[in-house]
C-alpha cells in the first residue's frame, strides 16, 4: 500500500476538492477494514462513526508525518481515537442488550477488558490453530467469513449462501462463533500462563 | 485449522496477519493497540475492500461539506456588518472558497456572489433558505436580525463590491479588499438611512420564521 505524497496532504489542507476524492479513497479501504469487525447500535451510528473519521482524516492530514508513521498507521490512530470516543459515549447512554444477547442468556464483553498483549505472534497463532482443528467445515467457513469481513453490518450475505442459510443466521453464526473462538482462545491462554507459572513455582 | 482455511482466492493470511485478525478478535469491543500484526492485517484486508468511485466522491463531499460548516462557524468576525459583507468576512476569516460554500448551503455560487456583494435584497430569500445559511455561517438569531437590518438600513456598496471580488487567483486578497472598501464607504456615510417600519416589520416576520426553521431543526445553538 504506497503512502500519500506531501502534495497530496498540502492539497487536501486547502480543500482541494480532488485532493480530498484521493485521500478519502486510499484511506476508506482502512477504515472499512478497521471498523468491520467492530458492534455499533445502529446502522446510522456506524455511518456517523465512519463519517466522523473520514472529516477527522481530512482536517489532521497537514499534521500527517510520513517519517514517523505509515499512512495505514496514522489512519488506524484516527479510527481508533474516533471509535473509542464512540464507545465511551455509548457507555453513557441507557444500555440496549441486544436480542441475541437475550436469547443466549449472554452478558455483554465488559468493554474495559483487553486481552494481554504479551501473548508473541508464534504463541497466539499456535493457540488458535489448537483450539481450531477439531471444528466442523461449517465452523471454519464462518472463521474465514470473520478473517475477511469482520462481523459487521450487511456482510453476511455471502457466507448466508455457502452455509446454505438466513441472512439471520449467518448473522448469529458469526455472533457466537466470535464468542465461542473468543473464549475458547482466552481459555487456552490462562491455562498456558498458569501452566508457566506453576513451572517457575516449582523451579 | 491449517494455513489452506486461512485462504481466499488463493490468497492466505501469512502468520503476522493471522496473529493481527486474533488481536481484533481478542480486543472485544474495543480496537487493539496498533501494533506491526493489527497493521499487517488491516492493510491485508483493505487491499481486499472494493471501494467505488461513487461512494468515495459522496463521502469527500459531505466530509469536506462539514469542514468548510466547521471553520465558517468557527470564525467569529470583531463586528457584525450589513448580512452580505458578514458573510463575506466570516467565509474570508475561514479561508473557504465561495464555490464550497455554494456547494454547502446547495445555492448556485451566482447567488451567493450577489448576497455577499449586495446586489440583492436578503430579504428576498425565503427563511428556509436563510436559515440554511444561518445555519451553515453559525449566524445566532440576534446576530442575523442586525446583519439584516444593517444591510437595508444604509446605501449598498454597489459600486465597489462586484468589481473587486470576482476572482480568488490571490487567495483571498480580494476579498479582504473589499470587505475594507465596504466599511471604509459605511463609516463615511455620514448617518445611514433609518429603516422603514415596513421593512422593520419584514425584517421581524422572516428573522421569527428562521427561528422557527431553526428550532424544528434542533439547532438550539443559534437560538437566543
Amino acid at each position: 500500500m504506497e503512502d500519500p505524497s506531501r502534495e497530496l496532504v498540502e492539497a487536501v489542507a486547502a480543500l482541494d476538492e480532488s485532493a480530498c476524492f484521493e485521500l478519502i479513497r486510499r484511506a476508506e479501504p482502512l477504515i472499512q477494514a478497521a471498523l468491520g469487525g467492530q458492534q455499533f447500535a445502529s446502522g446510522g451510528d456506524r455511518e456517523e462513526v465512519v463519517q466522523d473519521v473520514r472529516r477527522a482524516v481530512l482536517t489532521s492530514a497537514a499534521r500527517w508525518n510520513p517519517t514517523r508513521s505509515r499512512f495505514s498507521t496514522w489512519v488506524y490512530a484516527i479510527v481508533r481515537n474516533v471509535y473509542h470516543s464512540y464507545l465511551r459515549r455509548q457507555e453513557r447512554r441507557p444500555t440496549q442488550v441486544p436480542f441475541s444477547d437475550m436469547e443466549d442468556g449472554f452478558d455483554p464483553p465488559d468493554p474495559g477488558a483487553e486481552c494481554e498483549d504479551d501473548t508473541s505472534t508464534t504463541d497466539l497463532v499456535s493457540v488458535f490453530r489448537r483450539v481450531s482443528e477439531g471444528m466442523s467445515e461449517a465452523d471454519r467457513t464462518v472463521i474465514e467469513h470473520m478473517m475477511w469481513h469482520g462481523d459487521g453490518i450487511g456482510s453476511h450475505a455471502d457466507l448466508a449462501k455457502s452455509l446454505g442459510v438466513t441472512d439471520a443466521a449467518a448473522k448469529q453464526r458469526v455472533y457466537r462463533m466470535k464468542k465461542r473462538l473468543t473464549e475458547a482462545i482466552e481459555a487456552e491462554l490462562r491455562s498456558e500462563r498458569d501452566l508457566a507459572a506453576n513451572k517457575q513455582g516449582e523451579e | 485449522m491449517t494455513d489452506k482455511d486461512v485462504a481466499r482466492g488463493g490468497h492466505h493470511l501469512n502468520e503476522k496477519e493471522l496473529a493481527g485478525f486474533l488481536r481484533f478478535l481478542l480486543a472485544g469491543e474495543k480496537l487493539p493497540e496498533p501494533s506491526e500484526e493489527v497493521l499487517a492485517y488491516l492493510e491485508r484486508i483493505a487491499d481486499q475492500q472494493e471501494v467505488d468511485d461513487e461512494t468515495v466522491t459522496q463521502a469527500a463531499r459531505a466530509a469536506r461539506g462539514s469542514i468548510v460548516k466547521e471553520r465558517l462557524r468557527a470564525a467569529h468576525p470583531k463586528s457584525v456588518r450589513p448580512l452580505g459583507s458578514h458573510l463575506l468576512a466570516k467565509r474570508t476569516e475561514a479561508s473557504c472558497r465561495i464555490e464550497d460554500v455554494a456547494a454547502v448551503l446547495g445555492e448556485r455560487i451566482e447567488t451567493l456572489r450577489a448576497l455577499e456583494s449586495q446586489t440583492v435584497d436578503p430579504l428576498t430569500l425565503n427563511a428556509s433558505r436563510l436559515a440554511a445559511i444561518a445555519e451553515t455561517f453559525g449566524l445566532v438569531v440576534s446576530e442575523l436580525r442586525e446583519a439584516l437590518r444593517l444591510a437595508l438600513s444604509g446605501v449598498a456598496p454597489r459600486a465597489l463590491g462586484p468589481s473587486l471580488a470576482r476572482t480568488h487567483e490571490e487567495g483571498f486578497k480580494s476579498e479582504a479588499m473589499r470587505l475594507a472598501a465596504d466599511d471604509l464607504l459605511r463609516a463615511a456615510q455620514a448617518r445611514l438611512v433609518p429603516i422603514n417600519p415596513e421593512t422593520d416589520e419584514r425584517i421581524a416576520s422572516t428573522v421569527a420564521a428562521v427561528r422557527s426553521i431553526l428550532e424544528q431543526r434542533g439547532v438550539k445553538e443559534l437560538l437566543d
